[in-house]
């Protein structure tokens, strides 16, 4: 085996994990929303917006939940909570509103962007219906 | 295919080219160190500078100098001078400089790669450097450049920042592949891997960590290049991606790099110590796991420095106990170095007096980190001047010590004259009590409370902020007796002999100084083995 033969060997061998660590980069993109999921460590609710099905109602413990919406500094619309803070009951399904209010004259498109906190309530805060407009 | 044989003079007779063609297309490694060398020398002036206007606006409580815009651009280039185009490309010039002869190797494994891989650095970085002029002014992000404010609010030279991003990642690949192929293919006949100078080892090691992740910071800074130029959204929450996710892909990139600037710094003192205490270094096996190990946890700690984004408090912990075990192989070779020392019939040439500063220096940074390293607390020390004190401890009189150290001692082999030991001993003192005199106070004025990255401050931090001030200029002007010290050196001087120093050891002081421009074109036979 001929030193250069060695030498090329060993160069394409290093160049290739230089182009797999490059890849690597980018799959951290994925095993991160992947992490965040199972964990719940990144705020969202990580499951289907679907009724659950038939959960135990606690009537004895209480869970206040506060409800907040922050806006883009460049967002001109209104949009806030009906109501700020619910006492809840676990198991019991809820409902409450936004307000969502195009004070422009056009047309507008607007994302909202649902993030729970702690991150260990997360996991047990079921939404059942997501809200895009 | 002409069949004429030509009467070809033999290349040994004429010695290099003369002219700049010369320089354009060498594939020698140590016209290509020496290039590697001043050019790193230059980019220290030149972000040293910068330093220098920072600490100008910062020597006084208010607004006098430089507009805030212009203040983030300069601690920006700072950094990124500084840390790719400074420490980075010494090390890689002492490793075309050495490797080659510390192993019995005529060069590196691919020259020709060698030559592409240093000319890439001033293409990158006259681009860098040029977008201080362009419309919008030059990257002001920080040298961390966590987005969004790097992808949505960044000046139009962010894409010319990229770019250089790029190439020098490119220019950094090469380079350790070429290290590691020349290492694992060209040592001597005999040479097993445990005979290796520890500077070969720590390069060795280094040049992993280098293509491991160099290109996950191509990856970070390509995504940011599609967020800002092709509509994607990686780290735009509004489009389902997510900012703190730059933060994990860069640090994981971030952690390793800081390593990278280190590990070389070991190799450098590892062999200085031994020389000037004329005894074997302590401990070499265990110097080589402790740096494999040093390398391996660097890719396990990334997120200490995002302890406040909000991970779940398991995720902090892991993060604190890892990243608090980097100390004990670091400990292990602080304490290897002391033990080299003890008992030693010494004696502190200059290159001592900085390799000796380096690692009491390095280890109070380390204990810094150490406090750093502690959940809690980092909340209080995160993002004040306690973490620029402490990445400054172990960058200044570490890294860039450790880089005059090895210019010194191997100085008079590069180019067959001593320096004048008298001014070097006075660039060691002056530049000893520059930056203990910048940087120390800077831990109390964290502690304090002082933010970094601002251009102004609160009344209270006057003081420490002056005294400061005071000792960046005078580390800063020291550096210019430095650059006449190595002109002066390579112009003339007392002539060195082949050993130089008494104590010596290792294959580059068997060989003529200067060094011949080819060394070792047959391999050496070693010396008999100690062990």
């Amino acid at each position: 085996m001929s030193a250069n033969t060695t030498t090329k060997y060993a160069t394409a061998k290093l160049f290739g994990i230089a182009v797999g660590m490059f890849a690597f980069g980018f799959a951290l993109v994925p095993l991160y929303e992947i992490y965040c999921d199972v964990t719940g460590a990144n705020g969202k609710t990580g499951d289907q917006y679907e009724a659950p099905a038939n959960l135990a109602i606690d009537e004895s413990r209480e869970v206040t939940v506060q409800f907040l919406a922050n806006n883009n500094a460049n967002m001109p619309w209104q949009f806030r909570p009906s109501v700020r803070s619910m006492k809840v009951v676990p198991g019991k399904m809820y409902e409450t509103t936004f307000f969502a209010g195009n004070i422009t004259s056009e047309s507008m498109i607007a994302q909202a962007v649902p993030s729970v906190a702690p991150f260990h309530a997360a996991e047990y805060f079921h939404k059942t219906e997501c809200f895009l407009f | 295919m002409s069949a004429v044989i030509e009467n070809h003079h033999d290349d040994h007779h004429h010695g290099p080219d003369k002219g700049i063609m010369r320089w354009v297309l060498t594939t020698n490694h140590k016209d290509i160190g020496s290039l590697y060398l001043w050019f790193s020398f230059t980019m220290f002036l030149v972000g040293g500078c910068m330093a220098l206007v920072i600490r100008a606006e910062l020597f006084q409580p208010g607004l006098q100098l430089v507009a805030p815009e212009f203040f983030n651009q300069m601690t920006t280039m700072h950094g990124l001078i500084m840390v790719f185009g400074a420490v980075m490309p010494a090390f890689v010039g002492l490793a075309n400089w050495l490797v080659p002869m510390m192993i019995g190797a005529p060069d590196m494994a691919l020259p020709r790669m060698n030559n592409y891989s240093f000319w890439i650095l001033p293409f990158a970085f006259g681009m860098l450097i040029s977008t201080l002029f362009m419309e919008g002014g030059a990257p002001n992000f920080g040298w961390t450049f966590y987005a969004p404010l790097s992808t949505e609010y960044a000046p139009p030279s962010v894409t010319f920042f990229i770019f250089a991003i790029h190439l020098m990642g490119v220019s950094s690949i090469m380079g350790s592949i070429n290290v590691i192929v020349t290492i694992l293919n060209m040592r001597a006949p005999g040479m097993r891997l445990m005979d290796m100078p520890l500077f070969v080892w720590t390069w060795l090691i280094t040049a992993y960590l280098l293509i491991a992740v160099m290109p996950v910071l191509a990856g970070v800074v390509t995504m940011m290049l599609m967020d800002i130029h092709f509509g994607t959204a990686f780290f735009s929450a509004a489009g389902g991606g997510d900012p703190v996710l730059f933060q994990h892909v860069f640090w994981f990139f971030g952690h390793p790099e800081v390593y990278i600037m280190i590990l070389p710094a070991f190799g450098v003192v590892s062999a200085i110590i031994p020389t000037f205490a004329r005894k074997k270094l302590f401990g070499y096996d265990s110097m080589v796991y402790a740096t494999a190990s040093i390398a391996f946890l660097s890719f396990i700690v990334w997120a200490h420095h995002m302890f406040t984004v909000g991970m779940p408090i398991a995720g902090e912990l892991y993060f604190m106990y890892a990243t608090m075990l980097i100390a004990v192989p670091t400990g292990v070779k602080v304490f290897n170095w002391v033990a080299t020392m003890w008992k030693g019939s010494m004696t502190f040439e200059t290159p001592m007096l900085f390799a000796i500063a380096f690692v009491i220096l390095f280890t109070i940074g380390g204990f810094s980190g150490l406090m750093l390293s502690i959940v809690p607390a980092d909340f209080q020390y995160h993002d004040t001047y306690f973490v620029v004190a402490h990445f400054h401890y172990v960058l200044v009189p570490g890294s860039i010590f450790s880089i005059m150290a090895a210019a010194y001692y191997w100085l008079p082999k590069w180019t067959g004259n001593m320096y004048d030991e008298t001014l070097g001993k006075t660039h060691f003192w002056l530049s000893f009590v520059g930056v203990n005199v910048t940087f120390f106070p800077q831990h109390f004025i964290g502690l304090a409370g002082m933010p970094r990255r601002y251009p102004d401050y609160a009344l209270q931090f006057a003081d420490w902020n002056m005294v400061s001030s005071v000792g960046a200029y005078i580390f800063g002007f020291s550096q210019l007796l430095f650059l006449f010290i190595v002109i002066k050196t390579i112009r003339g001087g007392k002539k060195a002999t082949d050993e130089v120093w008494d104590g010596a050891e290792g294959l580059e002081w068997t060989v003529p100084s200067p060094a011949p421009y080819h060394t070792f074109s047959t391999p050496p036979e070693l010396p008999a083995r100690a062990h």
